[in-house]
């Protein structure tokens, strides 16, 4: 069956008609493309949940335990390695779709020749940055696990809805609506060869801080939700809508952050009546 | 219904200006605190509280209502012409009711200055009424302007002949598709020209889109942006608006002229005669927009992009004199450089070229600079040779990160298409080099500064 499959795609593919749309549609719209990657990671990640058994949860070893349970240093990496998976799932699906005027500007700048590794220079770039933020944040509930340590449990299951009210709260921070208007950044790039490579993943790199810097916090709180795929989805939604519908300075998106602040906030709550840590769905694992 | 009409074809007689300079002296009476004063309307544009031009504003309104209502003004966007038509539609309520309240005429209507008009001899110069002084006492006149007059490279209706709506390269009439767009980045044909090089070339306060509306002549210059949207569309040809509901749909929030926040969208600001009462322009037949379905849903996006040929990335500073630079097409690949040589034989077909400069960045209110492209005598701005004019309209904002910029600059876009075809049927014409020069066409002032980050050629 799968042979079939590979066969039928493969004889798809080779369709002239279907070789030259795809190569059309990414030389007009280059950035059709980061979106059928943030697709297609959707599609893996639902699938993984609903089809191949897994969970609407992914969860994070924790720091601490992967130090200590580690038995060497290439196990840690490999474990390192591992936790920070779905973290760069979380990135590619979501912040992907708001890459539009960048991916663009990139693509133009450069010769057709060159477009579509410049773009995945932009995007090497891009994942880089937020895989350093993702590390640093690993290293923050690394930080949180023990301060919580032989605290109640409420207090950990209710860690995502704080994350959400913070970032809500910063929706009102005048500052942010400055971060906002930054993630319109241009750069000016070289259109030779390797040069032009190197501009396009420092543009990534650049722009990649620029969005870390407005997103981490709902990220993070993301994260502390175990990357339940419901509400990614639904942040999603928010970013998108925010991001190409409505002006910057909009607070829309922080009343949409309090909704969901209060939706963990209600589930911690609930958990509290079913007692013991086993039965938090939210908690940071230990 | 009220007709907007050419300020330089008022009958002997007429009231229109007289009506216009007593209301505006009673708006600029009003505190800034009252979103129907000269000062609240100005800022709705732009406003920087360190500029000159806004030392006497103060008291201002709170920070969140200037944060609702103040400088929302929209450039470098497919936005640009809707908004700025609401704009004007809600400044001519107010300025007819104040005009009302003093006791003028109830159809009273903003005329527009139609610098454009090559039967008029004096088309080019701002209006009499707006250039007098009289000792200070004139409503209509400020301080601070650099010419009274413009020149006839200010004012081409090129930007006309530009087909779909949107674009950026090639350029779409009304500009690019963007979310709310205060500034930065690639403007629209009609904005780029002759908008914002009459803003520049006039200079002092409309120079500087925070504080362009604080100049009387403001209003008349974009009334007339407005007919020129109402004219390219009455030309046909597959001129329409966008059909997108994400521009149909967004709405953009005012003051009405009793002081109630009001809000209006694109979609209903495409009759101008379904506006607040409506109104039409003098001699330019309005007609209802066409039916969605009837639209011609093919923007310039939907044509192959042009490519890039060539593009020089070093930081240009631009001063008071001339600026040369060459961009090497010997760098092209293989494949351009056949397109190249094939534009070089068959220069009867035409080509489509662009000159884009990118990351434009500064401050103050640089002067306009003319392009040539391979000028033959370096002493000699031969005019044969002149790739078009920049106007940097909004340079200090898009360069400065803030609320509403990025800080990337802006971006022109010259159609050099037909001048290269040109150029190369000469028996001089180099194939791996072009050689640019940017001249200032005035001083550049003390305060005032830009440099291009980036300048490239874009080809079919």
């Amino acid at each position: 069956m799968r042979q079939q499959l590979l066969y039928s795609w493969i004889l798809v593919r080779e369709k002239p008609v279907f070789r030259s749309d795809l190569k059309t549609t990414f030389q007009r719209w280059p950035a059709s493309w980061v979106w059928l990657m943030s697709l297609a990671t959707w599609v893996w990640l639902f699938y993984s949940a609903f089809i191949a058994g897994g969970s609407v949860q992914m969860s994070h070893p924790s720091l601490v335990t992967m130090v200590y349970g580690s038995t060497d240093l290439t196990d840690f990496l490999i474990q390192l390695s591992a936790s920070m998976l779905p973290w760069m799932l979380m990135v590619i699906a979501m912040m992907f779709p708001l890459l539009n005027t960048q991916v663009e500007h990139v693509a133009f700048s450069l010769p057709r020749s060159e477009r579509a590794k410049g773009v995945l220079s932009f995007l090497s770039g891009y994942s880089l940055t937020w895989l350093a933020v993702g590390a640093g944040l690993q290293l923050l509930i690394a930080v949180i696990d023990m301060l919580l340590a032989g605290r109640s449990a409420i207090f950990k299951a209710s860690l995502p809805a704080v994350a959400f009210l913070l970032a809500a709260a910063v929706v009102w921070w005048p500052q942010r609506i400055v971060w906002m208007a930054a993630c319109g950044l241009r750069m000016p790039l070289r259109i030779n060869t390797w040069k032009s490579h190197l501009d396009s993943f420092n543009y990534g790199m650049k722009k990649g801080f620029v969005c870390a810097r407005t997103c981490w916090i709902p990220m993070f709180a993301l994260m502390l939700a175990h990357h339940n795929l419901w509400t990614m989805a639904l942040v999603t939604l928010v970013l998108i809508y925010e991001r190409y519908l409505i002006p910057h300075e909009s607070k829309l998106i922080g009343y949409a952050w309090l909704l969901i602040a209060a939706f963990f906030t209600g589930l911690a709550l609930l958990s509290l009546g079913q007692g013991g840590e086993q039965a938090i769905p939210y908690c940071v694992p230990v | 219904m009220r007709e907007r009409k050419n300020v330089y074809e008022l009958p002997p007689g007429d009231t229109t200006l007289e009506w216009y300079a007593k209301a505006v002296a009673n708006m600029k009476s009003r505190p800034t605190t009252d979103p129907t004063s000269w000062n609240y309307q100005g800022a709705i544009h732009g406003f920087n509280a360190g500029n000159p031009f806004w030392a006497g504003a103060p008291p201002l309104p709170p920070e969140s209502e200037q944060l609702e209502f103040w400088k929302r003004c929209q450039h470098s966007t497919w936005f640009f012409l809707p908004w700025h038509r609401m704009y004007l539609a809600y400044f001519e309520q107010i300025v007819l009711s104040v005009v009302v309240e003093l006791g003028g005429p109830a159809d009273w209507a903003l005329p527009f200055w139609n610098y454009s008009d090559t039967t008029n001899p004096h088309a080019l110069d701002i209006p009499p009424a707006f250039t007098d002084p009289q000792d200070g006492s004139n409503p209509l006149w400020i301080p601070g302007r650099v010419n009274n007059a413009l020149t006839p490279y200010d004012v081409g209706l090129g930007s006309l002949n530009i087909v779909p709506f949107v674009g950026s390269i090639p350029q779409g009439f009304g500009g690019r598709e963007t979310a709310f767009n205060h500034g930065g980045g690639p403007f629209g044909g009609l904005e780029q020209t002759p908008h914002n090089l009459v803003h520049v070339r006039i200079g002092g306060a409309m120079g500087n889109p925070q504080t362009a509306a604080l100049d009387p002549i403001f209003w008349l210059h974009h009334a007339n942006i407005d007919r020129l949207w109402q004219v390219w569309i009455n030309m046909g040809g597959g001129r329409t608006n966008p059909s997108q509901a994400s521009w149909l749909n967004y709405r953009f929030r005012f003051h009405d002229a009793d002081r109630n926040k009001v809000s209006m969208s694109c979609e209903e600001v495409l009759d101008t005669r379904t506006i607040l009462g409506g109104y039409t322009y003098q001699g330019v037949p309005a007609q209802a927009p066409q039916p969605m379905l009837m639209r011609a849903a093919a923007p310039a996006e939907a044509a192959m992009p042009l490519e890039v040929v060539a593009a020089d990335n070093e930081v240009k500073p631009l001063g008071d004199g001339v600026t040369d630079l060459s961009l090497n097409l010997g760098s092209a690949q293989e494949k351009q450089k056949a397109n190249l040589r094939t534009m070089a034989r068959a220069v009867q077909v035409p080509q489509s070229a662009y000159l884009l400069f990118e990351n434009i960045t500064g401050k103050g209110v640089p002067p306009v600079y003319n392009v040539y492209l391979n000028l033959p005598n370096e002493k000699e701005m031969d005019e044969e040779y002149l790739a078009g004019s920049m106007g940097f309209f909004g340079i200090e904002e898009a360069s400065t990160p803030g609320t509403h910029s990025d800080g990337s600059g802006i971006q022109y876009v010259l159609d050099v298409g037909p001048l290269l075809n040109k150029l190369r049927s000469q028996s001089n014409w180099d194939e791996s080099k072009l050689s640019v020069r940017l001249m200032a066409t005035g001083a550049m002032p003390e305060d005032a500064s830009v440099s291009v980050g980036r300048i490239s050629l874009y080809s079919e």
